[in-house]
């Protein structure tokens, strides 16, 4: 990818990320869910950045989501959406860019979001109580379902813009 | 790339007994003490077998309001913007809390009472 | 992949067996109205059919004793003077009125001309007058209650009878015995009479809070003391009170004068392995004071905990191994 490309396509993906981002703070709460959990389609954007572009673009969309939720929700929110954002973006481009051993791309939307929602928890759990891992199995049942469908929508883009990919 | 391999199943099975596991060894029961928290501080306790058949206590601490009966607790209201905490609903089970991250302000259901019971 | 198969094998045992595991020591409480307050009941590892027994049980009870209830027995006892009753509380009643002649009828079970007179658990109790109290006085005295054959109970002298000083600790004699025959570990709490019956599956005794008397905050504790097995009861002059004229009126009556009992106790809780008798002791001892009240704790077996008005505590030294304080009240051990 030449290097314009590349950066143009950084932009696109970080305002898409942002965007849905947004949109999805629109969401009311779930029962069982502890307040504030959200389907997390944007990790789609940070997922197919770390294998596209790399794991530091990855990261760099990851921190302008976290400090998108700052100036909008707060400080809180900052440290729960930088927390989930990069672990679960570690945790998946590690999963992305193997070459053995590969899962596909449901397992690793859905590792990617156990591994984001478990941040999460355990950084309210820090700014809070400990009482609030009661939610956990709750999340991590909610990312099954999460993560096989971002996983899919990746997959979805990846055969997509495989096949319109001019290299 | 594949979209699903058997490896695949094989982490959404992980997952789900994680999650298993976590919830039935969990402690289940309605919880018997409300812990109200300010900046990780315990500010103050209500032990539900201690209320009257009608007894409300209101608690306000920094911008929120905290409402404690006998069938559980639940944030009345809220300065915050989200008013995510006030959603929450009511909250009786232990481990449940009822949080609001902005003024960091919450109440937890605890089960490991002190206090089995309250003589008097 | 071979290694697929067992793995998944075992993934599904990791999932049934907490299922089974924790289920045995889960804690289920039920809570209902009874003997005129909120019973609250916890069982381990029991399940909802041992909850209903107990229920069922302690409300038959209630429609037998209380003199609320205008079709129980003892309302009908009241009324006309004579009644049959069923085995269990025949004993009971016998075992009541054998009390009464042991506190030298400082406590008395046949005190509702009384009772019903001052009215303390109407919305408007007033200080009756006088000569009531003394026409009143004639009517009551627990030496009217006769035993008869055949599970008869009767009453001469126009007396009437007010089991609310034993109901409580009744209802928790008939919880505990419950638990005991099913072999679970559990508590129950009626109005704040307590039983217990063996420790919780965790190996840790149950810990039952006693109210500070002086705080008008019912979850506020002063001492707790930590039970595997036995009956806690508690009676008081902070609960059920008046002022009229500047002048406290509480609810326990001395039996001799008609008016409520001259003290300078505050609240008295009694620790003993039977909950008719703890809750009986409780109202005894506070009527009889420190010092009559050490040869019935002996003779009952019971431990106990007395607090004065001028917040200095005075404990049995039985329970010195068992209690907890979490104030700085000044404490004597007897």
């Amino acid at each position: 990818m030449k290097k314009t490309q590349k950066i143009t396509l950084n932009a696109l993906l970080a305002a898409l990320a942002v965007s849905i981002s947004a949109a999805e703070g629109l969401l009311p709460a779930f029962a069982f869910m502890p307040p504030g959990a959200k389907p997390g389609l944007s990790n789609i954007v940070t997922m197919y950045a770390s294998k596209t572009l790399s794991v530091y673009n990855a990261l760099v969309i990851v921190v302008l989501k976290a400090f998108f939720a700052l100036f909008t929700r707060g400080a809180t929110a900052f440290c729960m959406s930088l927390a989930g954002g990069v672990i679960s973006t570690l945790v998946t481009a590690y999963l992305l860019n193997r070459k053995n051993g590969r899962l596909g791309c449901i397992g690793i939307g859905v590792l990617g979001a156990a591994a984001h929602n478990t941040a999460q928890i355990a950084v309210a759990a820090l700014i809070t109580n400990s009482g609030i891992f009661y939610y956990l199995p709750f999340l991590l049942i909610a990312s099954i379902v999460t993560g096989s469908i971002t996983g899919s929508i990746l997959h979805l883009t990846f055969s997509f813009t495989e096949k319109r990919s001019t290299e | 790339m594949k979209i699903l391999k058997q490896r695949d199943i094989l982490v959404l099975a992980c997952v789900l007994a994680v999650a298993a596991l976590l919830y039935f060894c969990m402690p289940n029961k309605k919880g018997s003490i409300a812990e109200i928290e300010y900046d990780g501080n315990r500010v103050a306790e209500v032990h539900f077998a201690a209320l009257g058949e009608n007894e409300v206590k209101t608690f306000e601490i920094n911008g929120v309001t905290i409402k404690i009966d006998r069938e559980g607790a639940h944030v009345a209201a809220s300065v915050c913007k989200g008013q995510v905490c006030v959603h929450t609903g009511k909250i009786s089970k232990a481990g449940q809390t009822a949080v609001c991250l902005p003024q960091r302000v919450s109440v937890r259901i605890t089960g490991n009472a002190p206090f089995d019971g309250i003589t008097g | 992949m071979n290694l697929k198969k067992p793995v998944i094998l075992i993934l599904l045992l990791l999932l049934v067996l907490p299922l089974y595991g924790c289920g045995q020591n889960r804690a289920k409480t039920d809570r209902f109205y009874a003997m005129g307050s909120l019973v609250s009941q916890t069982v381990y590892g029991a399940d909802d059919a041992l909850l209903q027994s107990v229920e069922s049980d302690i409300l038959r009870a209630e429609n037998i004793l209380s003199h609320k209830i205008e079709s129980s027995q003892i309302s009908l006892l009241n009324k006309e003077k004579t009644a049959i009753f069923d085995d269990d509380i025949y004993d009971m009643l016998k075992k009541a009125a054998a009390f009464c002649a042991d506190t030298g009828g400082a406590f008395d079970i046949s005190l509702y001309s009384l009772t019903a007179l001052w009215g303390f658990d109407s919305d408007h109790p007033t200080v009756p007058k006088a000569e009531r109290i003394r026409e009143a006085l004639n009517r009551t005295g627990y030496q009217n209650i006769v035993f008869g054959e055949h599970n008869t109970v009767s009453l001469k002298n126009n007396t009437s009878l007010d089991l609310g000083a034993l109901g409580k600790g009744y209802a928790c004699d008939i919880a505990v015995k419950f638990y005991r025959e099913a072999g679970v570990s559990g508590i129950v709490n009626v109005g704040g009479s307590i039983g217990v019956n063996s420790k919780k599956p965790n190996g840790e005794p149950f810990v039952v809070g006693i109210r500070d008397p002086f705080s008008t905050d019912p979850s506020d504790v002063f001492a707790s003391i930590a039970l595997a097995a036995g009956f806690v009861s508690t009676s008081g002059s902070y609960e059920k009170r008046f002022e009229t004229d500047g002048i406290l009126y509480h609810h326990i009556l001395d039996a001799k004068t008609g008016y409520p009992v001259e003290t300078d106790l505050i609240s008295v809780t009694i620790v003993c392995d039977s909950g008719l008798y703890s809750d009986m002791l409780s109202t005894a001892c506070f009527i009889l004071g420190i010092e009559n009240s050490k040869p019935l704790l002996e003779k009952y077996n019971a431990q106990a905990i007395f607090i004065k008005k001028d917040k200095s505590v005075t404990a049995t030294e039985g329970l010195r191994a068992a209690i907890s304080f979490y104030k700085d009240y000044e404490v004597h051990y007897i």
